[in-house]
């Protein structure tokens, strides 16, 4: 059964899946790309991100440089296909075309309406290549702060091949933290 | 009329772990205060005090926006589906 989410203390993805959001990133180019994350939760609080699915920034193109909107329909279509899964949509990601990967006055306030949910950004700092990439939570009390969450290795030994979810890629990649053991994270079928 | 009620995962701290929950109203308005009973910290986060729905909160009968229909006061079905979904969005000033 998918977890009920409690606090983010870590988060991992797997090599592919790294690698796609960095090829959205540099795809968008001088535009914000985003997308959702979708993945699994250990009973620890550290989220493994197994996939993602790419979304359109449906901010007006003269915003889209600086701004970025997830269609909401795009999640409750993803949700709904994850129903009978494991995996949930655990969070979103998005790019800084030529900014630090850290949240903005207008990324923490949307932050604030997603508790437990990772936001990761993918940021290309004066023109770096490739962009650093950061993930971000806050947490869900009152006046609760924004904080870094700390990487962690994704599970040794994981295999998947690779996904497109309408344009979505899956996959596997190596983080600087521990290394995740793959039973800390619920798998196989959800029951009904 | 019994319709359901989805919350993404995100909130599902919110619900006891639920992310679906049956309500029961004639009206959205009916169904988010049927589904705040039980659940007072899910209606805390998506309505004000006055029972309006906060700003970048977006709610959903049947994958229609309820701001194209009569936000609030948009009519529910038997065997509706009722999502509750936060604005996903973010960006420079």
């Amino acid at each position: 059964m998918i977890r009920t989410p409690s606090r983010v203390t870590g988060w991992a993805w797997f090599e592919e899946v790294g690698d796609a959001v960095v090829a959205e990133a540099r795809a968008a180019a001088a535009e914000e790309a985003c997308g959702l994350l979708v993945g699994r939760r250990s009973a620890e609080g550290v989220v493994l991100v197994t996939s993602i699915v790419p979304t359109p920034n449906t901010e007006p193109p003269e915003r889209r440089r600086n701004r970025f909107m997830i269609d909401p329909l795009r999640l409750l279509e993803v949700e709904k296909s994850l129903r009978e899964s494991e995996e949930e949509v655990v969070g979103f990601y998005h790019t800084h075309p030529d900014s630090e990967p850290v949240p903005s006055p207008v990324d923490r306030r949307f932050m604030e309406l997603w508790p437990h949910t990772v936001w990761v950004i993918a940021g290309f700092t004066r023109g770096s290549e490739p962009p650093r990439i950061r993930a971000w939570c806050r947490d869900p009390e009152p006046g609760g702060s924004v904080r870094e969450i700390p990487r962690a290795d994704p599970p040794t030994g994981h295999v998947r091949g690779a996904r497109r979810d309408s344009g979505g890629v899956t996959g596997g990649a190596k983080g600087p933290g521990r290394v995740l053991n793959e039973a800390e994270f619920p798998s196989g079928k959800r029951k009904k | 009329m019994s319709v359901t009620v989805r919350v993404p995962s995100a909130l599902r701290k919110l619900t006891h772990g639920r992310g679906e929950l049956e309500a029961e109203g004639a009206t959205v308005r009916d169904v988010l205060a049927h589904v705040g009973r039980e659940n007072p910290d899910l209606l805390a986060r998506i309505t004000e005090e006055g029972g309006e729905l906060r700003q970048f909160l977006n709610v959903f009968v049947n994958g229609t926006d309820i701001r194209y229909e009569k936000e609030l006061e948009t009519p529910v079905s038997e065997g509706d589906e009722v999502s509750i979904v936060p604005s996903i969005a973010g960006g420079r000033e």
